[in-house]
């Protein structure tokens, strides 16, 4: 029997980038998957958290509850490594504010996966290619690649996919300076750091940006837009949406 | 008036100041990865050293006991000092007791904590920094700007044309005519000072030993050549014992600089701490500095802070500290150890640093003791908001974020606001009442939402 | 870990860190080193630690041998008043392996870092491993100065560039006894 997997669909993704939840989903049931999505989401409460204010999370928490608990999923599937680190790591601890929403959050907790994490378990080895050929880069979110140790899958994902040279940068700078919250609070520098990360790519003559965040995307596009290049910025469901094999 | 840093108060960046960094970090990093690569056991190491250093905060206040305990049997005299000023007063007291004019001094970023210098220059003390990085600071009236290489912010173009300036001759744009001229300066100095002025690495509470690391040799010129040598040291910076210390003294220069070891590590124990004759007129005397760290050891959740071991790794790190330079934090310990250090121990004027981090979590990778400091960052900011009330900046931005919790966490509320955000950005005018608007154009939200697309416009339909 | 593993790990540290090492005769390499110190500061003078026990028979040939003068032993007052010696000669307690560092117990600590160049002559046998072993090697009370000296005198406070022979010696090596 297939497995089933809750859909839990990140704010940004949500209300500016929808089409990659529709490819993510795509993705995930070619690759196998029973999705399931419910209804009535918000975002996961991470921004309130990060910033200080962890009591403003918890409503957030107790709706992610409410839309995912006793739906009998074998894994709650986040596309994007921030929500995802903040949904496994650090929300049972948040959600110990509420009597009675600490156990039901650390059950789910436990059955966060990040999106390519778990696509890459069923598509590993399976042919994937471009409709044509692609030098891309790929940018790893820090709380992806740090927080939740997810660094592999998205890598071999993309290296497994036919008509795909994936370029990388020596001694890269650790953060693309979006920081959610903190590119609100400090523009400037978030500014200055994401077009310091756009110079590295650029130096890599990579075409397409993958990343597996749509928070990292939307920052590093909205400063290119501002300057002279023909990169694409995709996210990785996006991206693996593409090179799926065509009926 | 206030000082205006770029990136922080305005939109164009320090292009020579960000040069100057990036070129010190890339070395670090080459020479921290060639000396890795040969040291496989290195994360054992690290969780062996954050273990003794967690254990030790846990039971610090018996090991200050023994510390002191050891010291005192052997006579050396040991002066408590609760805060900066008490800890300023102390050095200044033993100053004008062994009628000091000269001191020479060592990097140490306890004495800039406490802002020693400024408070014995004007007791009429000369204080000469020794540290070549700390000289050129001290000759530019600057502060440092990194915990290990105070200079880091300046070329050597503009450290050359420094000393040209105050040594009054044309000094080459070579780092060896820079270090020569340092050297003659310098030497002459400790051969004429009256008191040597050092920090303490680790103290090591069961034998009473001191333990300094240096790459130059001036510390070990400052702790032996002087009649006097006072050493301050923060209460936290205790190795239980011998062996542990071996630990923490190698994982401190691996992160530090990417060496096994410093060019000298100089152990001092009691009773004489490598003073042969003291009854010919030589004397020590131990600081040891408090100045808020008791508060923060009884806070458990803040506690970590203080199992720093001030390599300066987390700098290098630091995507933020790597653009805005350490000036920017003014502040005595920069980057992110600074942002939760220093709202810890001086919590005035320094809150707001917990927001100088992306949380991208590279500190905490790179931390020889594993510090979370992003965790840290958490609990900083946290503070930051129960003191909302402090400032109608802070009250205005607290209830920024109260409003954007209640908008987003109702489903409907939410789509009705990416709606009006859409109207807004379609209007040039209403873009830059955003924070983003500033700099950026923010990216418009879709005109239905992936929910919305996905079960129809009904979203509260069960 | 063998006596002959720890000498080696021992002598490639120190080699990285720029440690010449001569075997304990007369060698064309120790007077080419000693001759480039005595050139290249031009000073004379040579410090050698009176507390060194059973010097090498000869060394006191080869300093001469290199136009090194001077009081011999130099008496610690007499730094003070002349702080530019061109070397100086001690005897090295331990080598650790893991570092390449040379550890320092009876020397006089000024005599490490005052000259322009050090030469320790340092016992094969009395390489450890590591910090651990020789703190365990100290016999309790520890001594009131243990000195390691890992290399010469350093900075890379401008630009990150690596400076030798900062405040203490740009040159070290080390005589290997036995």
């Amino acid at each position: 029997m297939a497995e089933r997997v809750g859909f839990f669909v990140p704010c940004l993704i949500d209300n500016f980038e929808p089409d990659v939840a529709i490819h993510a989903i795509e993705v995930l049931k070619f690759a196998g998957f029973a999705v399931v999505v419910p209804k009535n989401q918000t975002c996961c409460g991470q921004p309130w958290f990060n910033v200080g204010l962890p009591k403003l999370a918890l409503p957030y928490i107790e709706r992610f509850v409410n839309c995912f608990d006793g739906l009998e999923l074998d894994a709650v599937v986040v596309p994007s490594g921030s929500c995802a680190s903040f949904l496994a790591k650090h929300a049972p601890e948040t959600a110990k504010r509420k009597p009675g929403l600490y156990k039901k959050m650390k059950e789910l907790s436990a059955k966060i996966r990040e999106f390519s994490d778990l696509a890459y378990g069923k598509l590993k080895g399976v042919p994937l290619a471009l409709p044509r050929p692609t030098r891309v880069f790929y940018h790893n979110s820090c709380h992806m690649g740090r927080e939740l140790g997810i660094i592999e899958p998205p890598l071999a994902l993309i290296d497994q996919t036919g008509g795909v040279k994936r370029e990388e940068i020596p001694l890269p700078l650790p953060c693309c300076g979006f920081g959610g919250a903190f590119s609100t609070l400090l523009p400037f520098l978030s500014y200055r750091i994401g077009e310091r990360k756009l110079e590295e790519i650029a130096k890599t003559g990579a075409e397409v940006v993958i990343s597996a965040d749509s928070g990292c995307l939307m920052h590093l596009s909205s400063i290119a837009k501002k300057r002279p290049n023909n990169v694409r910025f995709v996210h990785l469901a996006s991206f693996l949406y593409e090179a799926l094999p065509k009926p | 008036m206030r000082t205006r840093f770029p990136l922080l108060d305005t939109p164009s960046p320090n292009l020579q100041l960000e040069a100057n960094l990036d070129n010190a970090i890339a070395h670090y990093f080459q020479k921290r990865a060639l000396t890795l690569a040969e040291i496989p056991e290195y994360q054992d190491l690290v969780q062996r050293a954050r273990n003794i250093r967690l254990d030790t905060l846990n039971d610090l206040p018996s090991h200050l006991k023994r510390f002191r305990g050891v010291l005192e049997n052997a006579g050396v005299r040991v002066i408590e000092a609760k805060s900066a000023e008490e800890a300023r007063r102390a050095v200044s007291d033993i100053a004008k007791r062994h009628d000091v004019k000269r001191a020479v001094k060592s990097k140490s970023m306890l004495s800039e904590e406490v802002r020693l210098n400024e408070f014995l220059e004007e007791s009429g003390v000369e204080v000469v920094e020794t540290d070549l990085g700390e000289l050129i600071v001290q000759l530019a009236k600057e502060k440092p700007s990194h915990i290990l290489t105070p200079c880091i912010h300046k070329s050597q173009r503009e450290i050359a044309e420094l000393f040209s300036r105050v040594f009054k001759r044309d000094v080459p744009d070579e780092e060896s005519a820079i270090a020569e001229l340092a050297r003659v300066f310098l030497r002459e100095k400790f051969f004429s000072a009256d008191m040597g002025l050092t920090g303490v690495n680790f103290g090591v509470a069961e034998t009473g030993t001191l333990a300094f690391v240096e790459n130059e040799g001036n510390l070990r010129y400052c702790a032996l050549l002087p009649r006097v040598h006072v050493a301050l040291m923060g209460i936290e910076r205790i190795a239980p014992d011998m062996e542990t210390l071996g630990t923490l003294l190698t994982v401190l220069t691996l992160a530090g600089t990417g060496q096994r070891a410093g060019a000298y590590t100089t152990l001092l124990s009691p009773p004489e701490f490598g003073r042969k004759a003291p009854k010919q007129g030589r004397f020590f005397y131990l600081i040891l500095v408090d100045n808020g760290r008791s508060g923060l050891l009884s806070d458990p959740k803040r506690r970590e802070t203080l199992a720093c071991i001030r390599c300066g790794a987390c700098l290098n790190a630091c995507v933020v500290y790597r653009h805005i330079g350490g000036h920017a934090y003014q502040a005595p310990y920069m980057g992110p150890i600074g942002a939760i250090l220093m709202p810890g121990i001086h919590p005035k004027g320094t809150e707001h640093l917990g927001f100088f981090s992306t949380l991208c979590g590279a500190c905490r990778e790179i931390c020889p003791v594993g510090i979370d400091i992003p965790g840290q960052l958490l609990a900083v900011r946290e503070q930051f908001f129960r003191h909302a009330t402090r400032s109608p900046a802070r009250g205005v931005r607290y209830l920024a974020f109260l409003l954007a919790s209640h908008i987003g966490r109702h489903p409907r509320v939410a789509s009705l606001a990416r709606r009006v955000l859409r109207l807004m950005l379609a209007a040039p005018c209403l873009k830059h009442v955003l924070g983003w608007g500033k700099v950026r154009d923010l990216p418009v939200p879709a005109s239905r939402s992936f929910q919305e697309r996905f079960w129809g416009d009904r979203t509260d339909a069960a | 870990m063998t006596a002959q593993t720890l000498l080696e790990q021992f002598l490639r540290q120190a080699e990285r860190l720029d440690i010449a090492v001569f075997p304990d005769r007369p060698t064309p390499a120790l007077k080419e080193w000693l001759d480039k110190i005595r050139t290249a500061t031009g000073f004379q003078q040579a410090w050698v630690d009176p507390d060194m026990e059973n010097s090498p028979p000869f060394l006191e040939e080869a300093l001469s041998g290199s136009g090194f003068q001077g009081a011999f032993p130099l008496e610690p007052q007499e730094i003070n008043s002349s702080p530019n010696v061109a070397l100086g000669v001690t005897r090295a307690d331990f080598g650790l392996a893991y570092s390449g560092s040379l550890a320092f117990i009876r020397a006089n600590p000024l005599v490490t870092l005052v000259p322009a160049g050090l030469l320790a002559v340092l016992d094969a046998k009395k390489i450890l491993p590591a910090y651990k072993e020789l703190f365990l090697a100290l016999t309790s009370p520890l001594p009131a100065i243990l000195s390691l000296v890992a290399g010469p005198s350093q900075t890379s406070d401008i630009e990150k560039k690596l400076i030798k022979g900062v405040h203490g010696p740009k040159w070290v090596a080390i005589l290997l006894d036995g």
